[in-house]
């Protein structure tokens, strides 16, 4: 079995059965919700075939120092990022390609670079496994321009690429590979997982992350509290029980840092939302449980039509962030247009 | 090395293609009477066989028996072609050579003799990616390339083709492969590789490709590592995440019980069971689709329009008389329009458990003549209910919970209630003296007349008999005095009403004035009259602060 892999059983078995009957698909697919081990998995195999366990651990890309590559990546002009396309290889044989860039995406370059790497021979030993990380990330040309290494890659190359949703990838790659599905992971795993790290607030941390290893581990309770506070303050300002003015100066305190990405604040929105929904339909468990009286006091106010119109709302200016739209004017129009409603 | 199933079944002869008749026996008779054209579009949906038939043209053509149908598979040029590429086949992706320059070297590599066959053959594979200068860099060497040359154009999208090129080449398009002989390769293949499987498991297989060889093919791959040498219909459907009747009816059954906490737990359960939430969707939408057709066809028309088996036919049929057809087609609307904000969804789990709960909410139509039914008995007050099916449980959040706030607008129910009631025709609304404000309100806001309704909020309205009194300030009062006003009158209480307008204290005072706003100083005069101003007011109110100072502009 692959040691310390937390959930999804049947896939690592499945994966397991491969190598054990050597069937072993050189174009797999993996796909599930963000953080539930995609990539994990997909470098445990690859240890597993090339040995250098620890070397290839290195490119986890949650990992601290890979993060700030890929932060400092985005100052970078683009024709430098374009000349030197990003790529892991701490493990000569074990490639990772990571989206890239401030829109982080996956760039033809990359995709170029990994075909021609993809000819070369295993430095050692007989096999090479390439990790294509959030393909799904990848723009049209890029996505197309995988499409003939996918189908026949030479004999010594193993192909994984992970996705959040398969059904977002053109229906040509889903075609060619392998495809796995990862679920969520139980409760139960959740707990012991976050028991066995020793995390703290482990019950708010199962909670939130819901079933996803790899949130709870990254998952910063306190800026998560700072923006959730933030979008409390929204929608109570847009169900009217707050007046305007409460929201100003947190709308403020939003447009002048710059740092502060607009989607993890969506991000907090929809799950708090997603509680309002729950709460109005007096159905399961809530993810923000700490401030349930709260929640449950906006859920009075509020209406099922209005929970689904503030969600439109939402869906837009997701995306129309990528439009690059001021993110303090659209929050405040969300708000007047909900207040209207 | 291990080679996928797709891969190592590639046919390698014109009678090993799955389906596509019409490319095969055309190709054939062109070879054998040699007429080859030189140039060939072949499109399609993704794993029908495109390039499979190119490499297995470019063979016919090369092979060293002559440009024949049946190439022998063993010689050099033949083993050239199978493998994807060489001296004499080109293969090129143009997905990652797209640009006008790679095709200035192919215009010149086209210019030079093959090396060791009959022909040079270029296979342009994923030609929709080639970008609109590098097509037109082609036009001449397409239409006209020296004797030597055949140029193959493969691509999923036959439409990013210009229609320049394409009326120079020979234009194929393969098919979607049929059901049936998709499972007999499958069982040959499967017999091949070792490998049990009943014709269910098969059936399943062929279903998730969805007309693609490879689609299937990668998913027997996936259910051999999962199931070993024997393959069964029920764990195959687990592993691909395929949806049984079962599970989407308990969604049609959530539906006709209005039970939006049970939409809920089947979100819950597909998400811990792994499964797409946006094949899901589809899924849902495609067993809407079957319910409509089931009730409109009946039992003839939906053997032949569903593609199902009778006795799930037949489940269907039963869960389709449940509901109506009116239901069943918004249901479908709406199912579709859920798919749709699946695609983009950053957050799928909430957008589908949302999308259920509207299904739920959207409740059932009432027939027009059961609802004229229970106006007639129960007078116009059952009117707001109308739209809610007797059946479906209140919504817990209420809207007579929401406690009345002072400025901030009424409720959309209160609106909506206002529409209902006024207009009722043949009805007189019994107009409860109490509400005359808040239904003028109501009106006035709906109808964008903001500042009326910012003067009626801030006067004493009272209805006596056919007079309106209205009790406001001085600064209202000239508001209050326009015929759009007098219009919005008639219009919420149905007739024509004489305006009294007093000007006094009202009931409400709006927000305090500065108590130094005394007359005779010029500018506090004009300070109290900007801090009546409504607009003012509702600024102040509604950023809070105060105000520090106020300047005339004439001065």
């Amino acid at each position: 079995m692959f040691e310390r892999f937390w959930g999804n059983t049947g896939v690592a078995e499945a994966l397991e059965q491969m190598l054990a009957q050597e069937r072993l698909a050189q174009t797999l697919l993996f796909s599930g919700p963000e953080g539930v081990g995609k990539a994990t998995l997909a470098r445990r195999l690859g240890a597993r075939l090339l040995g250098h366990a620890g070397l290839i651990e290195r490119d986890d890309l949650s990992l601290p120092d890979n993060r700030e590559t890929v932060a400092s990546r985005e100052r970078w002009p683009s024709e430098k990022r374009n000349e030197d396309p990003l790529l892991f290889a701490t493990h000569a044989d074990f490639v990772t390609f990571a989206p890239d860039g401030p829109l982080r995406q996956i760039s033809i370059q990359q995709t170029r670079l990994l075909k021609d790497r993809a000819q070369y021979l295993p430095n050692q030993g007989s096999r090479r496994v390439f990790l294509i990380d959030h393909v799904d990330r990848a723009n049209d040309q890029a996505a197309n321009s995988l499409l003939k290494t996918l189908e026949e890659p030479p004999d010594h190359l193993i192909l994984i690429m992970t996705a959040e949703n398969a059904y977002d990838l053109l229906p040509t790659i889903r075609s060619r590979a392998v495809p796995f599905q990862f679920a969520p992971l139980s409760r139960e795993v959740m707990h012991k997982f976050v028991r066995e790290r020793g995390l703290d607030q482990p019950e708010r941390r199962v909670l939130l992350a819901a079933g996803s290893p790899g949130l709870a581990i990254s998952l910063d309770l306190d800026a998560y509290d700072k923006r959730r506070a933030a979008m409390l303050a929204l929608l109570k300002t847009a169900a009217g029980t707050a007046p305007f003015s409460a929201w100003l100066p947190v709308s403020e305190a939003l447009g002048r840092s710059k740092s502060e990405k607009l989607e993890f604040h969506l991000k907090v929105l929809y799950e708090l939302l997603r509680d309002l929904l729950i709460l109005s339909q007096n159905a399961g468990e809530i993810r923000n449980e700490d401030i349930r009286p709260e929640l449950e006091a906006l859920a009075a106010k509020v209406e099922f039509r209005w929970i689904r119109k503030a969600v439109a709302r939402v869906d837009e200016i997701a995306q129309l962030i990528r439009r690059n739209i001021q993110k303090t004017i659209a929050l405040d129009a969300l708000i007047m247009e909900l207040r209207a409603a | 090395m291990y080679q996928v199933i797709a891969r190592k079944y590639r046919p390698q002869t014109f009678s090993d293609v799955v389906n596509q008749e019409h490319v095969k026996t055309t190709l054939e008779n062109a070879i054998a009477q040699q007429r080859i054209a030189h140039g060939y579009i072949f499109s399609g949906q993704r794993g029908t066989g495109k390039t499979t038939v190119a490499r297995i043209l470019a063979r016919c053509i090369n092979c060293v028996n002559g440009p024949t149908p049946q190439p022998c598979g063993v010689c050099a040029n033949c083993l050239e072609a199978a493998k994807g590429g060489g001296m004499n086949v080109i293969e090129i992706d143009a997905a990652s050579n797209r640009g006008i320059n790679e095709m200035r070297e192919l215009n010149q590599s086209v210019l030079q003799r093959p090396a060791s066959a009959r022909y040079k053959i270029f296979i342009i594979d994923e030609a929709h990616q080639i970008t609109t200068d590098a097509f037109n860099a082609l036009l001449k060497t397409i239409e006209e390339p020296p004797e030597w040359v055949v140029f193959i154009l493969c691509t999923t999208e036959a439409h990013k083709i210009p229609a320049t090129i394409a009326s120079r080449c020979q234009h194929f398009s393969f098919r979607s492969v049929d059901f049936e002989d998709l499972m007999a390769r499958m069982a040959w293949i499967c017999g091949q590789e070792g490998i049990e499987a009943d014709a269910e498991a098969l059936a399943v297989l062929a279903q998730a490709g969805e007309g693609s060889v490879r689609d299937s093919l990668s998913a027997l791959d996936q259910a051999i590592a999962c199931c070993g040498a024997q393959l069964h219909a029920a764990e195959i459907r687990a592993l691909l995440g395929m949806f049984s009747l079962e599970s989407l009816g308990q969604v049609s059954q959530a539906l006709s019980d209005s039970d939006s906490r049970r939409m809920l737990d089947v979100v819950d359960e597909l998400e811990r069971n792994g499964h797409n939430l946006q094949h899901f969707s589809r899924e849902l939408a495609r067993y809407f689709r079957n319910l409509l057709v089931a009730r409109i066809a009946g039992a003839e028309g939906a053997a032949r329009l569903i593609a199902a088996s009778q006795v799930q036919r037949q489940s269907l049929a039963e869960v389709a008389a449940g509901f109506s057809e009116e239901d069943l087609t918004r249901f479908l609307h709406l199912s579709l329009e859920l798919f749709r904000d699946l695609q983009y969804s950053l957050q799928p789990r909430f957008h589908l458990e949302i999308g259920l709960v509207r299904l739920v909410q959207a409740g059932r139509l009432v027939p027009i003549e059961k609802a004229l039914a229970e106006i007639q008995g129960s007078g116009a007050g059952s009117a707001a209910e109308m739209r809610r099916p007797a059946n479906s449980v209140p919504p817990p959040s209420s809207p007579a919970v929401v406690a009345p706030k002072p400025r901030a607008g009424p409720s959309p129910f209160e609106i909506d209630s206002a529409k209902k009631a006024a207009p009722a025709p043949g009805s007189r609304p019994p107009a409860p003296e109490g509400d005359a404000r808040e239904r003028l309100l109501a009106h006035l806001v709906q109808n964008g007349l903001t500042h009326l309704a910012d003067a009626v909020e801030n006067s004493s309205v009272t209805a006596a008999g056919a007079e309106l009194q209205i009790v406001t300030a001085k600064t209202y009062k000239m508001y209050l005095e326009d015929r759009h006003f007098e219009s919005a009158v008639r219009e919420v209480f149905g007739r024509p009403l004489r305006i009294k307008i007093t000007v006094g204290e009202t009931g409400s005072p709006p927000a305090a004035i500065p108590a130094k706003a005394a007359a005779g100083n010029g500018a506090d005069d004009i300070a109290s009259k900007a801090l009546a101003n409504p607009e003012v007011q509702r600024f102040r109110e509604v950023f809070g602060g105060e105000v520090r100072k106020v300047r005339n502009l004439k001065e």
